[in-house]
């Protein structure tokens, strides 16, 4: 342990001395406040059977360690997921390539340090939840150990797992980009329902709840909710005081499903990573005969079209290039994968066009609309494209442009099929759609400087919009009626100029 | 103490076709400093990585001290110092911190490591930065920081490729005057494509070209090489372009309306030539050059 300390040190102050860090550190202290609203407030996060506990340090510590098993997963992977990306985007791969260190041995620090950094953030959750306690004052008996075991029980085990997928998914080579990102999301969204369903862990806990308030209150039935319920009545919620319960052997054992996914993926990171062999120049690339075929004969025959179509000016031009840029490098399956959504999108039935089919079109395209913002970043050519360009309004528009036709082109399908049936609103809710999609990327990369950001929130804005239908966040339309009903579009048309202008106005001043 | 390359290869896919990145290079490497000259896509790079334990090659063995490298990496890698072309460094650390890191990353004990990093930050000019960010460290001493890194476990093979990069003309002077200090006692393989880095300091020098080894031997031995095919010439300047396409133009210096010209060919290029003495620039265009389509080769001054 004196040999991996110094690594795990360094690696740890190397992350953490970051302005973004402390930004996480403050979000993560604003969402605990949050998620503890005042007994005046509108909304309310848990209830049970209409009931809630007075914020003592049982009921805050319990109430934690939920709001951490649901959203720590989805918001510390994303933070923790870039333990080895550092090295190999700072270069210092190569240094510690040459070094005598054990895979193991790298490894096992990377993973330290991880979980050194989930649990600084835990840290400034449980400080913020004593801060809520003192401050709300409906309980000033400070029991620490009631606020701190949920976090040690249930939320630890998991915050060993998540550092531990995140570096598994950074050494398999075609889960460390972008691809891996929405994967995890997905994993996320299961794991969400598996975590409130299961017998054990959290959901076993809030089905004792659930069982402790029908006992203590068996005529008062109530709505049970975790996450954000409107209140219109202030007060409506009722209080009861909970005494908390002690750790169990039960509650260690069902903690060890987590330890073993950490034990498996830290082995599995093991097996795959490369210990920065591979050269940051894809030298081992095979280009395949279809590869060949589509992207070099087939793209080249297009783009001699598209050039002589956009010869005569020069955003057009600028158009082209941008398209060009975005997709390169992109597999010869991917744009297949887009041409076979394109002609089912011809042939399914209207609603599971509109609900499904043309959202994943859409999120296929997550991975390469992320770029924009930051392509010049990502590519190392700020300087050159600051001193060459014209303007960079021009620029701007251009790369949104070449987006744009990508998300177009995406749904070409339903364009077609929209146009044919005199679809007209639909088709306006698309475009709609699209230009939002654009802005969000477009702003997302500009100010985060980083693809992870949209390849984050796209998705999570996908699923609780056209998937679930949430009204508001359905950028998409898929109860159009009633999308159109409550104005919607208009909202989205609203943020989608603001965005953008906002993107245009911070690149200028660049 | 030895390092020895046998047979080695490397290939890699590009499209379609296999490229190659070096072919069947053998090379002996002892104690002293190996310059290791050639045009970029030589395979300069390919071939440090490769000692560095970093890639693997397609055929071929490398020995260290009789042991196989290829299939035993850590026994080289406890006494090795690589120094990258492109490296980068934790700018969040200080000068200091990025050294402990490095130095626990090759297993120093501390208090090895702390003694050997003061030394190096002092041989380096770095003390009085040892405690600033290395976002704030120009590029120099950035260089100089994966110079000290590369020397932290006093190794006994030195693979430094283009260290030169980013340092001044002092503090290149410097550098080449750490470098004869090491070299009594350890192998160290200098890879450059700029001749007079490695001139005065070279005890050997293998040139590389297209991934084959083309010369290996002392740098008096190459000058020797090409002792009667070193000519110079004073010419105008509308003949310039003409010997530039012609012969292999060295060297060129501006006098007066007429330009002096140091010229490597076979036989003497003009009545006018006189035979002059040969430097390491000139044996390492010719051997370089030999392999290439005939284009012009100058550099002005």
């Amino acid at each position: 342990m004196t040999q991996v300390w110094p690594l795990i040190s360094a690696d740890f102050k190397q992350r953490t001395r970051q302005q973004s860090f402390v930004v996480t550190l403050l979000a993560m202290s604003v969402l605990t406040l949050l998620f503890f609203p005042s007994p005046d407030a509108h909304y309310q996060t848990l209830v049970i059977n209409g009931y809630r506990g007075i914020y003592n340090s049982a009921w805050l510590g319990v109430c934690l360690a939920m709001l951490n098993v649901l959203f720590l997963p989805i918001i510390c992977f994303y933070l923790v997921k870039n333990a080895l990306e550092l090295d190999r985007q700072s270069m210092t791969g190569e240094l510690i390539a040459a070094t005598p260190i054990s895979k193991q041995t790298f490894l096992f620090a990377k993973w330290c340090s991880s979980v050194l950094i989930l649990l600084s953030i835990v840290l400034v959750m449980l400080f913020s939840s004593l801060v809520i306690q003192i401050y709300y004052g409906e309980s000033y008996q400070i029991n620490l150990w009631a606020l701190v075991w949920p976090q040690l029980v249930f939320v630890l085990p998991m915050l060993l797992a998540i550092a531990a997928i995140a570096i598994m998914f950074e050494s398999i080579s075609w889960l460390k980009g972008g691809l891996g990102n929405v994967v995890y999301f997905f994993l996320w969204i299961g794991s969400i329902v598996q975590s409130l369903e299961s017998v054990s862990g959290i959901g076993a806990l809030l089905d004792n709840l659930d069982l402790e308030i029908a006992e203590r209150f068996p005529l008062q039935q109530g709505d049970t909710n975790i996450g954000v319920s409107i209140s219109n009545q202030a007060n409506a919620i009722k209080t009861f005081v909970w005494q908390g319960l002690e750790p169990t052997f039960v509650h260690l054992w069902e903690a060890l499903p987590l330890l073993f996914i950490c034990l498996t993926c830290l082995v599995l990171a093991f097996i795959f990573f490369d210990r920065f062999s591979k050269n940051s120049i894809p030298e081992n690339r095979r280009t395949s005969w279809l590869n060949f075929i589509v992207k070099t004969r087939l793209g080249g025959h297009l783009d001699i079209i598209f050039a002589a179509l956009t010869q005569h000016f020069a955003f057009t031009r600028l158009l082209r290039l941008e398209l060009k840029l975005i997709l390169k490098g992109h597999s010869v399956y991917w744009f297949m994968g887009l041409l076979i959504l394109n002609i089912i999108q011809m042939f399914v039935s209207q609603a599971l066009l509109v609900s499904l089919v043309l959202p994943i079109s859409w999120l296929c395209c997550v991975l390469v609309i992320s770029q924009l913002g930051q392509l010049e970043k990502l590519s190392n050519t700020s300087e050159l494209i600051t001193y060459s360009k014209q303007s960079s309004i021009l620029q701007s528009f251009a790369c949104c442009g070449a987006a744009w036709i990508l998300l177009a082109l995406a749904s070409m399908g339903s364009v077609i099929r929209f146009t044919g049936s005199a679809e007209w609103l639909l088709l306006v809710q698309m475009i709609v759609a699209i230009s939002f999609t654009v802005s969000l990327a477009y702003f997302c990369g500009t100010f985060t400087g980083s693809k992870r950001m949209f390849e984050v929130l796209y998705p999570a804005l996908w699923y609780i919009g056209p998937i679930q239908a949430a009204l508001y966040v359905d950028f998409f339309g898929v109860n159009s009626q009633a999308s159109w009903q409550a104005g919607v579009p208009y909202y989205f048309v609203a943020i989608s100029i603001s965005l953008l202008m906002l993107t245009i106005s911070a690149k200028s001043t660049r | 103490m030895l390092l020895d390359i046998q047979s080695l290869s490397h290939h890699y896919q590009s499209g379609k076709n296999t490229k190659l990145a070096i072919k069947s290079l053998s090379l002996q490497v002892e104690p002293g400093i190996l310059g290791l000259l050639g045009p970029n896509g030589a395979g300069k790079s390919s071939l440090m990585r490769i000692l560095a334990t970093i890639t693997k090659p397609s055929e071929g063995s490398i020995f260290w001290q009789g042991q196989d490298i290829i299939k035993s990496p850590q026994v080289l890698r406890k006494e090795l110092g690589y120094l990258p072309q492109y490296f980068g460094v934790y700018d969040q650390l200080s000068g200091i911190e990025f050294l402990q890191y490095i130095a626990t990353l090759k297993g120093l004990r501390k208090s090895i490591a702390d003694h050997s990093i003061e030394h190096l930050l002092q041989k380096l000019n770095l003390t009085h930065a040892a405690h600033t960010s290395l976002k704030g460290y120009s590029g120099g001493m950035k260089q100089r920081i994966g110079i000290a890194q590369a020397l932290l476990n006093d190794p006994k093979l030195l693979i430094i490729d283009e260290p030169s990069v980013g340092l001044d003309p002092q503090e290149r002077a410097n550098f080449r005057q750490l470098l004869t200090e090491l070299s009594d006692e350890r192998c160290i393989i200098f890879s450059t494509h700029i001749v007079a880095d490695v001139e005065s300091i070279a005890d050997r020098i293998a040139i590389m070209h297209s991934g084959h080894l083309i010369q290996s031997d002392s740098p008096s031995a190459l000058q020797h090489k090409i002792a009667n095919k070193c000519w110079q010439l004073s010419a105008n300047f509308n003949e310039l372009k003409q010997m530039q396409q012609e012969f292999i133009v060295s060297h060129s210096v501006r006098k007066g309306s007429m330009v002096e010209l140091n010229i490597v060919a076979d036989s003497c290029p003009d009545a006018r030539a006189i035979a002059r003495t040969p430097s390491l620039e000139d044996a390492y265009l010719y051997f370089t050059s030999k392999r290439e389509a005939p284009t012009a080769y100058a550099r002005a001054s």
